[in-house]
């Protein structure tokens, strides 16, 4: 039936569509015109939720069966009056389980088991012993990565950038720093468990303990579930970016390295994604049909997906609110006519799965 | 203290959530009561005006009539006579 891409903007979302061959596409939008669109999910019963925020008026997520008609929730995640904290921006939807998970900025993980109608608190980590030790980084402190063990559910991680990964085993009652291996970017006097700058995490969907993370210092991967990470740099132009994805009929990954966490610009000014046919071992270079000079717009840890086609798509939108995409696993690329706000996430769903 | 009615008027970005309506009918005697009655009439903007605390957010702007609210003693101001309040951005805002 086709692709569908929710681009979230600073100023709204845009729904981009296209059939199977991933050629020509229609851009609607914006949705929720002046509010920033910070990340996107559907559930098992192809219902759609969107999270909105802005620097006035605040966060929420709304939910929709067609994407046109939305219904704000009610009671959305939300900090106890006495944490003392500020909920700035919710950072991912994990909704396609029974019970649903959101990561928010101030770093905090919530759940909810009716179907995203109410939202409570996951104490076990937002009141982890480490806590006191957690710095925000630039980008804030936030709870944005989460992955899931498809053999068992109770196994979970989550992401905190400038604080690192955790993991749970209990179904979130108890997490455990899992950053052994990784460069740290903020050290802690008190406590070497954190200060782990994790940007985004990418796992294997045949086996839940391999994970690839692009961190702050390099690209990393775990094949023991997080117990232990080794670099994997081979090829890559910097330590530095945001997303990374991975292919779920190639395991091929995804990444978009920028110019160091000083400067936070594409390599030499070109726009290039680098790709791993080697679950990670080695890094080359894609860029055909991409901007090959004078390009200087970075990609967010949101801003990268890939569907579920074979051969798969694969799609990333800039902070100058460009989308460019594949739709060969890398070997060529387009770009959308359209020029967006800066762009926050892309999300990206097949519409005959639904 | 007599309960007045006030009509309360939100800004284009939170008609975003409300269905495109931007005017309501309140009642209350103060700025707090017309809140509470606001959002029993439309919960969806309770957490777009007040924060964590129960205050209202930081860069939200708050009228009544021509008043700004800060000047007014905050959200328990009395309201004596019928009004309008109106619920804007502030330039402070992104």
């Amino acid at each position: 039936m086709g692709v569908l891409i929710i681009v979230g903007t600073v100023k709204g979302a845009f729904l981009v569509r296209s059939d199977d061959k991933r050629n020509s596409w229609t851009v609607d939008g914006p949705h929720f015109k002046g509010w920033k669109v910070t990340t996107a999910s559907r559930n098992s019963n192809g219902e759609y939720f969107l999270a909105t925020a802005s620097d006035t008026y605040g966060h929420a997520i709304h939910r929709s069966a067609d994407l046109e008609n939305w219904t704000q929730i009610v009671d959305g995640p939300k900090f106890e009056e006495e944490a003392q904290r500020k909920l700035n921006q919710i950072w991912f939807l994990a909704t396609e389980a029974d019970d649903y998970y959101a990561g928010v900025d101030e770093a905090g993980l919530f759940k909810s088991t009716d179907h995203g109608d109410s939202w409570l608190p996951v104490s076990g980590l937002n009141e982890h012993e480490t806590r006191s030790g957690w710095c925000p980084g630039a980008g804030g402190m936030c709870a944005h990565a989460f992955l899931r063990d498809s053999r068992n559910p109770d196994r979970m991680w989550c992401g905190i950038s400038a604080v690192g990964v955790f993991r749970t085993e209990d179904g979130g009652q108890t997490w455990i720093p899992k950053n052994q291996g990784i460069k740290v970017v903020i050290p802690d006097e008190d406590d070497s468990e954190i200060g782990f700058c994790v940007h985004a995490l990418a796992q294997d969907p045949d086996d839940p303990n391999v994970i690839w993370q692009q961190n702050h210092s390099g690209m990393y991967r775990t094949r023991d579930g997080g117990d232990s990470w080794e670099s994997i740099q081979n090829g890559l132009p910097s330590t530095f970016g945001f997303p990374i994805v991975v292919d779920p009929h190639t395991k091929w990954l995804y990444s978009f390295p920028l110019h160091s966490d000083e400067f936070r610009l594409p390599v030499d000014g070109k726009c290039q994604v680098y790709r791993s046919q080697d679950q990670g071992d080695s890094w080359h270079p894609l860029g055909n049909g991409l901007p090959e000079s004078r390009y200087h717009a970075g990609v967010l840890r949101g801003a990268m997906d890939i569907d579920g086609h074979d051969p798969c798509g694969i799609y990333f939108g800039t902070t100058s609110g460009t989308v460019h995409y594949s739709n060969d696993r890398g070997e060529q690329w387009q770009s959308l006519p359209d020029i967006f706000p800066r762009i926050l996430t892309v999300k990206v769903f097949s519409e005959s799965d639904a | 203290m007599p309960e007045q009615e006030i009509e309360i008027h939100v800004s284009s970005v939170l008609a975003m959530v409300t269905g495109g309506r931007k005017k309501f009918r309140c009642i209350g005697s103060t700025v707090n009561s017309v809140f509470e009655h606001l959002f029993d009439q439309e919960p969806s903007l309770r957490v777009h005006i007040l924060d964590e605390q129960g205050a209202v957010r930081q860069h939200v702007l708050v009228y009544v009539g021509d008043e700004d609210l800060r000047w007014l003693g905050g959200l328990d101001a009395e309201l004596n006579s019928p009004t309008t309040i109106t619920v804007l951005q502030a330039v402070s805002g992104g």
